[in-house]
């Protein structure tokens, strides 16, 4: 498996508290990378590092080695790196505009097009995520007239416009009903051949439906890392009781 | 070990009785309160507009002069210049501030100050802000009593109020939101213009109203930086006292004339009048909101289209279609 971001003693602190202490995790490419692990664990933080949003944040200390496709993270433009790695957040968030000034929102910002390759591309990233045949009489709608699950579709088309290399999503379904989070969960499973997908959930059924290679962060650090979803050879007692209470 | 604590000791629930008297005490009281508020605000308005629409005619709103003789045109046109000159002077810095403030890398001790000094800055007494004005504005450099001065001593007192109220519509805006535009590669200046500028229109327009409203019933530092103008409206921007309606008000009514008392009463009912409106406006901003975004929202797209975005119709640049330039 081909190793597209290799992350190496990443630290993080945010004054003297310490979220992230010695992170070491390998993201490969073209597949579902799962991250499990408690709430307060430091998930969002590492997702936050990768795309350096950590930047615009100015009590966060973060160290460490990360690379990103053989190049050291902080040699990389800030704004080519998020083009290259794209984010969901765990709550569907449109802008209030339009939903083609939605999906046209980074394209916009971030490469000159005509109108045509424009419509053309915003067609392609709503056909992606399953949404073009439900928007595609009235693509002047107002986002926030689109359903739930809807709207986090179209985060996600809004983030794959941009052809990304790496999709981040931070629990895109934990605010969904069964039926949305089921089409995304779908959805994920289709991404990772022209994408590489790292995925944040508290929600075990879904790692076992859609991850191809899981990691446990715990306290800060990778307890342990397996293909699949199944841990063995974990010893530490309050691991052991989260994994219980995971399964449930 | 905790139950057989819970069973063991007998518990007294709170009567629901005390409860509903405790209610009815606390009714009583907000009662009181507005009552006493409504009294007071209603004897205002009931003695001003006695004293002054009986007085009112068509000559005084038309014709320009002073306490003793004229009318008050020069006043109610003085106010709104002098208002305007203030907004000019603190709109853009108020709106600019707020948008430091809000956005996540500014330096928190810069952003601090800011606040603490806009904070001092709406306790500083009107009085001290117009000697200041005259000494360093009229004097110092040399503007003489003016719409510049006066406009300046105005804008320096709306600036917090435009500032925080702006920096609050746009804390309302999930911050979630801001971070997912910057993810997708917005840099600071497309986080204010795409996402907060157009979420806070209603915002800024409220502090907008407020500050005008609060500025257009100073006295204090107008007697200091713009004097008073009985014999028209201001010949130019430096160099030329400004009439306004607070002046006949203050004036009027130590001058021992009835036709002076009756200026001042009209001054101040005018007053009140528009302030009252104007608050009204910015209570029910989101239908005025609303109402301005259908008017310009089609003028800012049109705007949009022809000076910022204007695409190249064919192509793109002279690549084949479909292919991107990604901007440097
Ligand atoms: N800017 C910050 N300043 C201070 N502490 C922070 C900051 N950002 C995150 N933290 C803290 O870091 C810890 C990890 O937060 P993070 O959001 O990464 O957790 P998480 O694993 O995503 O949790 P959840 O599953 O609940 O989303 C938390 O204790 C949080 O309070
Ligand atoms: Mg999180």
């Amino acid at each position: 498996m081909e190793k597209i971001i290799e992350i190496r003693d990443l630290k993080v602190n945010a004054g003297k508290k310490e979220i992230i202490n010695g992170l070491d995790i390998d993201i490969y490419a073209n597949r579902v990378n799962t991250i499990v692990g408690p709430s307060g664990g430091g998930k969002s933080t590492l997702l936050r590092c990768l795309n350096r949003l950590t930047d615009l944040e100015p009590g966060i200390r973060v160290n460490g080695n990360v690379t990103f496709q053989g190049k050291n993270l902080m040699d990389y433009d800030d704004v080519e790196l998020r083009r290259e790695i794209g984010m969901v957040f765990q709550r569907p968030n449109p802008f209030p505009m339009s939903i083609y000034d939605n999906v046209a929102f980074g394209l916009k910002l971030q490469a000159k097009v005509s109108k045509s390759v424009m419509d053309m591309m915003v067609q392609n990233a709503l056909e992606e995520v399953g949404l073009y045949d439900e928007v595609r009489d009235n693509l002047k709608r107002h986002a926030n007239t689109l359903s739930g699950g809807q709207q986090q579709r179209l985060c996600i088309a809004r983030a794959l416009i941009l052809r990304p290399k790496v999709l981040m999503m931070d629990e895109p379904t934990s605010s969904l009903d069964p039926v949305s989070k089921g089409r995304i969960e779908d959805l994920i499973k289709g991404l990772k051949e022209k994408y590489t997908v790292i995925l944040v959930t508290h929600d075990m059924s879904q790692a076992r439906k859609v991850s191809d290679y899981t990691n446990l962060i715990y306290n800060g650090k990778i307890v342990a890392s397996s293909e699949g979803t199944e841990f063995t050879d974990i010893e530490d007692q309050d691991v052991k009781d989260y994994l219980g209470e995971l399964a449930e | 070990m905790i139950n057989s604590d819970m069973h063991g000791s007998e518990i007294k629930w709170k009567r629901h009785s005390s409860r509903k008297a405790k209610d009815a005490a606390a009714r009583l009281l907000g009662y009181l309160a507005l009552g006493f508020m409504l009294a007071i605000l209603i004897s205002i308005f009931a003695y001003i507009i006695k004293g002054g629409a009986g007085a009112i005619n068509w000559n005084i709103l038309s014709t320009y002069g002073n306490t003793s003789e004229g009318g008050l045109l020069n006043g109610i046109i003085g106010t709104w210049e002098l208002v305007g000159m203030g907004l000019l002077f603190s709109l853009i810095p108020g709106v600019f501030g707020a948008i430091y403030l809000t956005q996540a890398v500014s330096n928190r001790h810069i952003s601090g100050a800011m606040r603490l000094f806009t904070d001092i800055l709406t306790s500083v007494p009107s009085i001290v802000i117009g000697l200041f004005g005259y000494l360093v504005l009229v004097i110092r450099f040399n503007l003489g009593y003016s719409l510049v001065a006066g406009g300046l001593a105005l804008g320096v007192m709306m600036l917090p109020y435009i500032m925080r109220i702006t920096e609050m519509s746009f804390r309302n805006i999930q911050s979630e939101q801001i971070m997912n535009a910057y993810a997708l590669g917005a840099d600071h200046v497309n986080v204010a213009t795409r996402i907060l500028l157009p979420q806070a229109s209603a915002g800024i327009l409220s502090g907008i109203l407020l500050s005008v409203s609060i500025a257009a019933g100073e006295t204090a530092q107008l007697l200091y930086t713009a004097s008073f103008n009985s014999a028209g409206l201001p010949s130019g921007l430096t160099h030329s006292p400004v009439g306004y309606l607070t002046y006949f008000v203050w004036n009027g009514i130590n001058q021992p004339s009835a036709y002076a008392h009756n200026l001042a009463f009209i001054s101040a009912m005018i007053l009140i009048i528009s302030v009252t409106v104007l608050i009204f406006i910015s209570k029910y901003e989101d239908v005025v909101g609303r109402f301005l975004r259908r008017v310009f929202a089609p003028l800012g797209a049109v705007i949009n289209r022809v000076f910022i975005e204007s695409p190249p119709e064919q192509g793109v640049k002279g690549k084949s279609k479909g292919e991107k330039e990604w901007k440097k």
